[in-house]
């Protein structure tokens, strides 16, 4: 079932996506912020709307804390997205 | 002799000891073999080198050395090797450098410079399209590293790259770097150390040959092919973009920031150093080495007379040094940590060891097993950014308490006793960089088995290989890498996966080439590394064929340090890092050990020595190297 999450006054409810580490470079149009509606869709959803390669992805943090990939979104949330951490 | 395409054929031997200055030439079977690079400098430090020279001594030996594709459009390929007996390790010494230089000694018609014995007064080296002498540099003696680069650019007709040392390395400073610029620097092994003892103050060449490429047109199909596709790759337009400095908040995020002398992995101040990664106080500009348009180097233009600009510009701090003077000492101030940086580019010292080494100190403090009067009066503890200038000041002066830390880690923990070792951060006395293995066990294989001591670029690390997909397996299937690989685990998948990113990694350093413009770190696919290799020379090369040549490169710095006397023993990482970090669990000693041995008879070496064996060294045919 393709549950909608809405506030109590009927907003949709917002995410924050922050691609970083680069992986702005893969999203279709180059952005490194994305608000999406959190329509109760995994991380993994999303980041599948936004035609980033899934693969990529080595870290997940929601609001500064470590997440996997299967987490459902919540209004509000920050969601950051990093590629593998390498030398340099 | 060799038809002179890619390669000159032509290394300069240069002995300041007589003053005499000569070359001599090789073949392309000569070529094939070594390659270039960490290969040449592998070669010469064997064939050069006597045993158990003092690595400060007139015996020990100096070599620069270029890849075949170095002055060529190639980007990322015109990095040079440099290699002595280190200072630090008192084994094989290697470190690399990008920027100009390597492409002007190319242009300039050589391959590599050989430099023996050691000069009664300081000299420079000035290569000048194929001649080359000896100039006295008593003037420049004394002088910083981009004063002196300045000094002898006025002297020389057509603008030269200049390497050279600081006031560091003339004070034998154990951990001095040397130079290309203001912002590449030969960081590791105490090789500005070397260069000192030899009285050498600098090398500026210039060249105006164009490098002979067998073709052309196959050459620019890769270079065209990299310019038009590097920002589509994530790792490129991330450098691009933030420069290593942007590295800091992933590496928070991923509890992998070495903080407090690696006693733990996230820092509650990254936020100030992640400013160095992003747009800050001040305007920056991306800066970049021979033909290459990552440009990853960045520089701040400082207006307010914070910090020495050259043209107006200081240099960003790289990742290493953002972590070593911030995150490992607990300092969040990121001015400090600029300072820190073009104060030790000035100076010539190796902002990973003199960062270490300071946290060395800070921890001795607080465990009361120093006492003495600069420390006090500076009050050198974690997070006190104000004595982090005056201590690398004293370091390289050589004065107070600085001539201690002068010594490293290692050397300086031994003097001091008291089990102050267990705080030396270090493997086989160099200093570690600021990458925690806790976190990526291949990491700390390399840093155990690096034959110049702990690095963090013997290999490509292991989260670019964690899940099937990702972007290391994509880009590594032609070196055999298929599977994930846990990046805890250190199973016989992990110690495959570590040796065939190794050998490739020595492959690249003997190409002269940058991790950060080949897979699986940056864009240029294996393949295409092959292609511009034929391309560049007109050999009908294979990957193996390459493959070998890394595996030459580093079985010959491991024979160096066999023929020193040493080899297991020292494949040690500090026991501190079989401690959690707080966030993820120390690694298992007893599983480590058995990585690395497994390593050796994976490698055709010997499972207890770690020497390679003789049937090893014959099938690499170095029959000549005992």
């Amino acid at each position: 079932m393709n549950r909608v999450f809405r506030s109590l006054k009927g907003e949709e409810m917002k995410a924050i996506v922050r691609l970083m580490g680069g992986l702005h470079a893969l999203e279709p149009h180059g952005r490194n912020e994305v608000t999406v509606t959190a329509e109760g869709l995994t991380i993994q959803r999303v980041l599948e709307r936004l035609s980033l390669p899934v693969n990529y992805v080595y870290l997940v943090l929601v609001n500064g804390g470590t997440a996997a990939i299967e987490h459902v979104l919540r209004d509000g949330d920050t969601v950051e997205v990093y590629p593998p951490i390498c030398g340099g | 002799m060799n038809a002179g395409y890619g390669y000159t054929g032509k290394i300069l031997l240069v002995d300041l000891s007589s003053g005499t200055i000569a070359s001599e030439t090789h073949d392309d079977v000569f070529y094939r073999t070594y390659l270039g690079g960490k290969g040449l400098v592998g070669y010469y430090l064997l064939r050069e080198v006597p045993p158990r020279v003092d690595p400060l001594g007139p015996k020990n030996v100096l070599v620069f050395a270029t890849g075949v594709l170095a002055g060529t459009n190639m980007p990322g390929f015109s990095r040079v090797v440099i290699g002595a007996k280190s200072p630090l390790t008192d084994g094989y010494g290697e470190s690399e450098v990008g920027g100009s230089w390597g492409a002007e000694l190319k242009r300039a018609g050589f391959d590599a410079i050989v430099i023996k014995g050691a000069s009664s007064k300081p000299v420079y080296l000035e290569i000048v399209d194929g001649s080359a002498r000896l100039v006295d540099a008593s003037e420049l003696w004394g002088l910083s590293t981009s004063d002196a680069e300045a000094e002898i650019a006025r002297r020389v007709p057509k603008k030269p790259a200049v390497m050279s040392i600081g006031p560091a390395g003339e004070r034998l400073v154990k951990f001095a770097c040397i130079m290309q610029g203001d912002r590449n620097a030969a960081g590791r092994g105490g090789l500005g150390a070397v260069m000192g003892s030899k009285k050498l103050k600098a090398i500026a060449v210039s060249g105006s040959t164009k490098v002979k490429v067998k073709n052309p047109d196959g050459l620019s199909k890769v270079t065209s092919w990299f310019a038009q596709n590097f920002l589509k790759n994530a790792p490129s337009v991330a450098l691009h973009e933030g420069g290593t400095a942007g590295l800091i908040p992933g590496l928070q995020a991923a509890s992998m920031l070495p903080t407090k002398n690696f006693s733990r992995g996230r820092f509650d101040g990254w936020e100030g150093l992640a400013k160095l990664g992003q747009k800050w106080l001040y305007e920056t500009k991306g800066r970049g080495c021979w033909a290459c348009p990552i440009r990853c180097k960045r520089t701040f233009e400082v207006k307010d007379g914070s910090v020495k600009t050259i043209n107006g510009m200081a240099a960003c701090p790289e990742y290493e040094t953002v972590a070593s003077f911030g995150s490992n000492l607990c300092i969040d101030d990121p001015l400090t940590v600029l300072k820190a940086n073009v104060y030790c580019n000035e100076m010539g010292l190796d902002t990973i060891s003199a960062g270490v080494t300071i946290a060395f100190a800070m921890e001795c403090v607080e465990k009361g097993l120093i006492d003495d009067g600069d420390l006090r009066r500076l009050e050198v503890k974690f997070g006190n950014a104000s004595c982090v200038l005056p201590l690398l000041e004293l370091i390289t002066d050589r004065k107070g308490i600085g001539d201690l830390l002068a010594e490293g880690s290692m050397r300086a923990a031994s003097r001091i006793g008291m089990g102050a070792e267990v705080f030396a951060m270090h493997v086989k006395g160099q200093e570690l960089p600021m990458h925690d293995p806790r976190g990526k066990t291949g990491v700390g294989m390399g840093y155990a088995l690096a034959d110049y001591g702990a690095d963090h670029m013997t290999a490509a690390h292991d989260p670019l290989f964690a899940k099937a997909g990702s972007y290391g397996l994509q880009t590594c299937a032609p070196l055999g890498l298929l599977e994930p690989v846990d990046p805890l685990s250190l199973n016989a998948d992990k110690v495959r996966l570590y040796l065939y990113l190794e050998m490739w990694w020595d492959a690249l350093k003997c190409l002269g080439a940058c991790f950060f413009c080949v897979v699986p770190r940056g864009l240029l696919p294996v393949p295409m590394v092959v292609e511009a290799v034929a391309a560049g020379t007109g050999w009908d090369v294979s990957l193996w064929e390459i493959m070998k040549a890394g595996e030459r490169a580093g079985c010959m710095a491991r024979a160096f340090n066999t023929r020193e006397g040493y080899g297991a023993e020292r494949d040690q990482i500090p026991a501190r890092l079989f401690e959690s970090n707080g966030n993820y669990p120390g690694i298992s000693k007893e599983r480590f050990d058995a990585a690395i041995r497994q390593y050796y008879k994976m490698r055709g070496w010997d499972p207890v020595s770690g020497a390679p064996s003789r049937a090893k060294l014959d099938e690499l045919g170095l029959y000549w190297v005992s």
